[in-house]
């Protein structure tokens, strides 16, 4: 099923237009952000944002977002455009494109462009002005398979006592993503995504549990990569652990954020799983912040640790070409390898209310598995490094001003 | 000695004038007393009932800082920063805010809204807050 946005494109519109009992709310968000490496040779990297490299300049953390929603009793039209500063300029996103009908009190369904609510924060990243952090636990946002996805879900929400309960089902949803500045040529494709996601929570604390199965199409990295993996089915091995086409892949999470007195302490925890050539990870982070009137001080602690067994080459027989074979094959799984533990600190400052002024230093410590290629293979995941780089740390530095009105 | 009275009775007198929040409804709603969680969720939109009945909340534009703080323990950018997050979600938008003439005014008309002021009014008193 692929949902057609020219369709909500034009309802939103046609809604707008006709309709006058409709309210409608125009709302802008950015952030105006440099970052800098303390080394060169590394290279922060997330699909669809620019690298940051070993000097102070506007980094991708910046952008610009607009968002206009128009809404009734019944009916909620939202349109989300982000742009990212890439490559010296704006690029341009949609990320939010859908409509909500409210069924009950209780009860909605929603069909468009969503952004995915699988992270305590993942469906407002893009809204940098309401997270304390200056940039979001690298080693874990990475675990998310996309940033939106075109589909439907549907929310059923109550508050029972003290407690307020969200359940959201999404029954189906896909996406494609550019990924060209990852992997020459490629987009990621994500399709079949079924997810429940549960939210309970009152005035002190909020608690997220998320399960989700998407169907995935991995990027590959080395145009080799078929004949290797044949030759070494040829060989009698079983190779369903490095397919990448069509591939299920699931995700647990769990999430909360407490808050008590002027503190606040937020985690979360995910898993993924699955028989591919994607490793089968487990990432977490922690944050601890203090409120001292505006200043708002912070640690946090993230971490990405991919299952080291996934790099283990021992048991496959390649006596057909003297171990040739095996070792183009450990070379790509090098790449597939992204753990990485980052620990921050930093602050914000609400400047006025709607701009804050943010701060983060990250020492990003980089895990490498397996036999170790780095001499002659760059290895790529969130944090890219050159090939022959034995360093095993990098700082990254984060300074600007986040706003939303 | 005169010194330290006087900054004492100051401090006394200064702690004596902080103002106390009414949260209201109309003389003719059924609706008599509600509880700090209650209108925390009513005011954050996480509901729009209670006790089974269907209410507005609207916001006092003059007491709005006073009352975010004592009843949601919010501070002026964390209430922005909620409803940003509300807004750019496409889930909810902020409930009105009125002036103090305005609820004056129009309170006793409006039997299913609830809202605060710092003054005594004619209204049903239904929560009050230092």
């Amino acid at each position: 099923m692929r949902l057609n946005n020219f369709i909500i494109s034009v309802i939103f519109l046609a809604s707008s237009l006709l309709a006058d009992n409709f309210e409608t709310s125009f709302n802008y968000f950015g952030n105006l952000t440099a970052s800098s490496l303390n080394k060169d040779k590394f290279y922060i990297k997330g699909y669809q944002v620019d690298d940051i490299q070993d000097y102070f300049e506007l980094s991708t953390y910046s952008k610009l977002g607009f968002q206009t929603m128009i809404y009734n009793d019944k009916f909620t039209f939202v349109a989300q455009a982000v742009s990212h500063y890439v490559d010296d300029s704006l690029n341009l996103d949609l990320t939010w494109l859908n409509a909500k009908y409210k069924i009950r009190d209780d009860f909605s369904i929603r069909v468009g462009r969503i952004q995915s609510a699988m992270f305590l924060n993942s469906d407002v990243r893009d809204i940098d002005y309401v997270n304390t952090w200056a940039i979001e636990p690298n080693a874990f946002y990475t675990m998310l398979p996309m940033r939106y996805y075109d589909g439907l879900d549907i929310s059923y929400e109550k508050v029972i006592g003290d407690y307020y309960i969200n359940i959201i089902i999404t029954p189906y949803g896909e996406v494609s993503a550019d990924i060209d500045d990852m992997v020459s040529g490629s987009t990621l494709d994500v399709s079949d995504m079924h997810m429940v996601s549960l939210v309970l929570s009152n005035n002190d604390f909020k608690f997220k549990t998320s399960y989700a199965q998407v169907t995935m199409n991995i990027p590959i990295y080395d145009v080799n990569y078929h004949s290797i993996i044949q030759t070494l089915q040829d060989e009698g091995n079983d190779i369903s652990k490095y397919n990448y086409i069509d591939k299920k892949i699931s995700f647990l999470t769990l999430g909360l954020e407490y808050n008590y007195e002027n503190y606040s302490f937020l985690t979360e925890i995910a898993k993924r799983d699955s028989v591919s050539l994607l490793p089968d990870t487990i990432a977490y982070y922690t944050m601890l912040s203090y409120r001292y009137d505006k200043f708002i001080p912070f640690i946090m602690y993230s971490s990405n640790n991919n299952d080291s067994s996934h790099f283990d080459t021992t048991n496959i027989n390649d006596t057909a070409t003297n171990g040739v074979t095996k070792t183009e094959l450990e070379k790509i799984l090098y790449q597939t390898n992204d753990s990485q533990r980052t620990f921050s600190i930093g602050f914000r400052y609400d400047l006025k209310t709607g701009i804050a002024l943010k701060f983060q230093v990250d020492k990003i410590f980089i895990k490498n598995y397996g036999t170790d290629y780095s001499d002659s293979v760059k290895r790529l995941g969130y944090t890219q490094i050159d090939a022959g780089v034995k360093d095993d740390n990098v700082y990254q530095t984060t300074i600007g001003l986040s706003f939303a009105f | 000695m005169k010194i330290i009275t006087k900054i004492v009775l100051m401090l006394l007198i200064t702690l004596s004038l902080k103002a106390e929040i009414y949260v209201v409804i109309s003389d003719n709603s059924n609706i008599d007393s509600i509880t700090k969680n209650e209108l925390s969720n009513l005011y954050l939109k996480k509901t729009d009932r209670i006790h089974g009945q269907k209410v507005i909340v609207v916001n006092n534009v003059d007491d709005y800082d006073e009352f975010n703080k004592k009843v949601l323990n919010k501070t002026p950018s964390q209430i922005h920063a909620y409803w940003m997050k509300q807004i750019f979600l496409g889930k909810k938008v902020p409930p009105k805010k009125i002036t103090k003439t305005e609820l004056e005014k129009d309170i006793n008309n409006m039997p299913n809204v609830i809202t605060y002021t710092s003054n005594k009014i004619d209204a049903k008193v239904i929560y009050a807050i230092k």
